[in-house]
């Protein structure tokens, strides 16, 4: 019993582990895609690029940054109205 | 799982019929997600320029114990409280009413409704000073600094460096207007120390004065009262209930000082009939007023059981000033 409650555990963490190989992978692979694409750029300006393309290469990262500039926005802006409102 | 699939082909479609290589450039999808990014980031720039100038910008300075700071040696200390209030609203704090949409104070209609409800009450008691107390009834002609300050200080406060409904050159601002005024008082307060000009303190002439403050007080006691029976009445006028409110409270809010700056310069005058007490609490009325500051003006119908009405609240203390104000200019008039 305690053998194959062990194994099971070890299953699990083996599929987490490779999850999180496939998760870097896919992270470094798309850092080396956006640094190929900086290409000669100035080592500032190159990296800022980067960055900027990586968010709307990645539909999370993108969504992500969406939502928080909603947020933010939708907090300053709801102050300003509810303080000209009052 | 290999690193291609990570790419949605949406945000990259070349790279789905190969022709990424040598190519560069945003596609169409990217290019969109790039405008949403930018407009987003441009909102909450303005967002942030604008609520941090607010927070930096908003005053509704309504301190009770506000003193001049260098009150003139042998002049009138109603003249220095006029003085000190008006540089205090125009140079200390922001001048928020006559500010275009693109600037904090644009955003801020309380401290605008209130900073000029306090410089009319102040043209107001300018006009007195010209018209009564600067001058010993028709024996003397108006004095010119007095007469050019009651003048300048109604002028509407609301006019910016440009205003292109009139003219596409700059034009001189309501600052700069309220700040010749302070000069003109100024000019005329030195010459009242060195005894060049004149200031008749009467009785009848401090009569004069209370009167136009009650007049005025009077009027904003309509309005208010107008408003709360329109919203007693059921018609919806919450939109200028904040205006209503805090145009009457800086209006009793300058009568509060210049009352406390009066007893100074009347004092023979109130002690001789024995006002002490009376213009002590009618000084208490106006303060009462004007200390009023509610997070936000409410405006239910008169007796509510659970949201407060303020207009009538604070129409509730103007009216008392008045009656104060009242029994002080009958004992004045015997």
């Amino acid at each position: 019993m305690m053998k194959r409650v062990s194994d099971a555990a070890a299953s699990f963490a083996g599929t987490l582990k490779a999850k999180a190989g496939a998760f870097t992978g896919k992270a470094k692979g798309k850092a080396k895609t956006a640094d190929a694409e900086a290409g000669s750029a100035q080592a500032s300006g190159g990296a800022t690029t980067a960055r900027s393309e990586s968010i709307l290469a990645s539909p999370l990262l993108f969504r992500s940054v969406v939502g928080a500039l909603v947020l933010m926005g939708a907090v300053q802006w709801g102050l300003i109205v509810f303080n000209y409102w009052r | 799982m290999s690193s291609t699939a990570y790419i949605d082909p949406m945000d990259n479609p070349q790279a789905s019929t190969g022709k990424a290589a040598g190519k560069r450039g945003p596609s169409p999808m990217q290019a969109i997600k790039g405008g949403v990014l930018a407009g987003l980031v441009g909102v909450n720039l303005l967002g942030a320029y604008i609520l941090g100038g607010m927070l930096l910008t908003e005053r509704i300075d309504d301190n009770l114990a506000f003193t001049p700071e260098t009150p003139t040696e042998g002049g009138l200390a109603s003249v220095d409280m006029t003085v000190a209030l008006i540089e205090r609203e125009v140079n200390d704090h922001a001048w928020v009413a006559n500010e275009p949409f693109f600037m904090p104070g644009h955003w801020l209609p309380n401290m605008r409704y209130y900073q000029q409800g306090v410089v009319y009450g102040l043209s107001r008691f300018a006009f007195e000073l010209a018209d009564s107390l600067g001058r010993s009834r028709g024996a003397t002609a108006v004095d010119p600094d007095l007469d050019r300050a009651a003048g300048l200080l109604r002028f509407p406060g609301d006019v910016w460096i440009f205003d292109f409904e009139k003219t596409w050159t700059p034009v001189v601002t309501s600052e700069e207007q309220y700040l010749s005024a302070v000069r003109a008082l100024e000019a005329y307060n030195q010459r009242v120390a060195s005894g060049q000009a004149v200031f008749d303190p009467r009785q009848d002439n401090l009569g004069a004065a209370l009167a136009r403050i009650e007049a005025d007080v009077s009027s904003k006691i309509n309005v208010l009262a107008d408003h709360a029976e329109r919203v007693a009445a059921g018609e919806a006028v919450t939109s200028n209930s904040n205006e209503v409110f805090y145009v009457t409270k800086g209006r009793l809010y300058a009568y509060a000082m210049l009352l406390k700056s009066l007893e100074k310069d009347f004092e023979p005058i109130i002690q001789g009939q024995g006002l002490g007490v009376v213009w002590r609490r009618m000084i208490e009325s106006f303060e009462n007023a004007a200390a009023m500051r509610p997070l936000i003006v409410t405006n239910s119908p008169p007796g509510s059981v659970f949201i407060p009405n303020h207009v009538t609240e604070l129409g509730f203390f103007a009216l008392r000033a008045k009656t104060q104000l009242r029994d002080v200019m009958t004992v004045l008039s015997q």
